[in-house]
């Protein structure tokens, strides 16, 4: 007997994460994702904006990593409040992962939480979080032809950062064929070029992670409840 | 660990959610569509289903991959086509296609189930 059905796999995941955006509503905390492949510059961006950013505005990190303390030691240097999240191997971060960190993180007057996820330009664009908004890194070093080949990664992302471009004269890599390729699959993401070095581009990322917050701040409370009640199994 | 095992456990989660519904404890064939933007690899998500089956109601499931392509449409064609490896280009007349929807589809179509006895 055949049964036809058309079910969202990844439902589960959807749920636990609608679950932690209305936690986020509750608490008036706006929450980014930051992705990107190993070594792209997510903790050196983070490092970089993270002192930018209104001291009025309380801001929490969840350092997503396979092994090790290392990333979440350099946030904490910052004296920004860091939880580590290590997946033991599995290489995404899930909806679920991040609700039982919320448990280690004092939402209380918190404005910004940001999500720092495993280095990995497949996996974790598949795994909904809860978020309010994606920024994804390509570094300049990774190479032109990423946006082709991880096009997920970048798709669903408000905000899109070129880092590392004090390197552009040293190596390959077409930007305007990269922004092109993006517009593609992602016409409406802010796209930033950084160097953390200079600090160029750095205030760009800060002005858009605080105007954010002021818009998500700007939903009615409820806004959870626009997302519905989790469906029954 | 890839991402592949984690989408088979929440297939076999799904799938066995709707043969409870149905009533029935064994399911014989998992159809699902997985779009091409989700970079799941047959071969490996096949490895993964046969792992994560074990012991779960899908244990001899035949699993049954649908691809959905990342599409675009031809302007001068006014057809939508499949951008196969990202070439953007009309098959048709080679002019460059407007993106359409689609491609991230990660969905269970349609159980196989032995009717209850």
């Amino acid at each position: 007997m055949n049964i036809p059905i058309v079910r969202k796999v990844l439902e589960r995941n959807d749920r636990a994460a609608a679950e932690n955006r209305a936690v986020f509503a509750e608490r008036g905390v706006t929450c980014v994702n930051v992705l990107g492949g190993a070594g792209c510059g997510k903790t050196a961006l983070l490092e970089a904006v993270l002192p930018r950013l209104p001291r009025a505005l309380r801001v929490a990190v969840l350092e997503g990593d396979l092994a090790t303390t290392r990333d979440a030691e350099r946030i904490a240097a910052l004296g920004v409040p860091v939880v580590q999240l290590l997946t033991e191997g599995g290489c995404h971060l899930t909806a679920n992962h991040v609700r039982k960190a919320l448990d280690q993180v004092a939402l209380d007057g918190l404005g910004l939480l940001i999500i720092e996820n495993v280095g990995n330009p497949v996996c974790p664009a598949n795994f909904d979080l809860g978020e309010h908004a994606r920024l994804a890194l390509l570094s300049v070093t990774d190479g032109d032809d990423k946006p082709a080949k991880y096009p997920l990664l970048f798709r669903d992302a408000r905000m899109i950062v070129l880092s590392k471009c004090d390197l552009l004269a040293s190596v390959r890599f077409d930007v305007q064929a990269v922004q092109r390729d993006l517009r593609r699959i992602n016409p409406s993401a802010e796209i930033v070029q950084t160097e953390t070095g200079a600090g160029r581009g750095i205030d760009q990322v800060a002005a858009w992670l605080e105007e954010l917050v002021g818009r998500t701040r700007a939903l009615p409370v409820a806004c959870g409840a626009l997302i519905g009640p989790a469906p029954k199994e | 660990m890839m991402h592949e095992l984690s989408i088979a456990l929440a297939l076999i989660d799904v799938a066995a959610a709707e043969s409870r519904r149905a009533g029935a404890t064994r399911v014989s064939r998992v159809r699902c569509r997985v779009g091409e933007l989700r970079q799941i690899e047959d071969a490996l998500l096949r490895e993964a289903f046969d792992v994560a089956r074990e012991g779960a109601c899908c244990g001899a499931a035949e699993l049954i991959i649908e691809k959905a392509p990342l599409r675009a449409w031809c302007p001068r064609c006014r057809a939508a086509f499949a951008v196969q490896q990202w070439r953007w280009n009309c098959p048709e007349c080679g002019v460059e296609g407007e993106p359409r929807a689609g491609g991230d589809e990660l969905e269970l179509l349609s159980i196989d189930v032995e009717a209850p006895t």
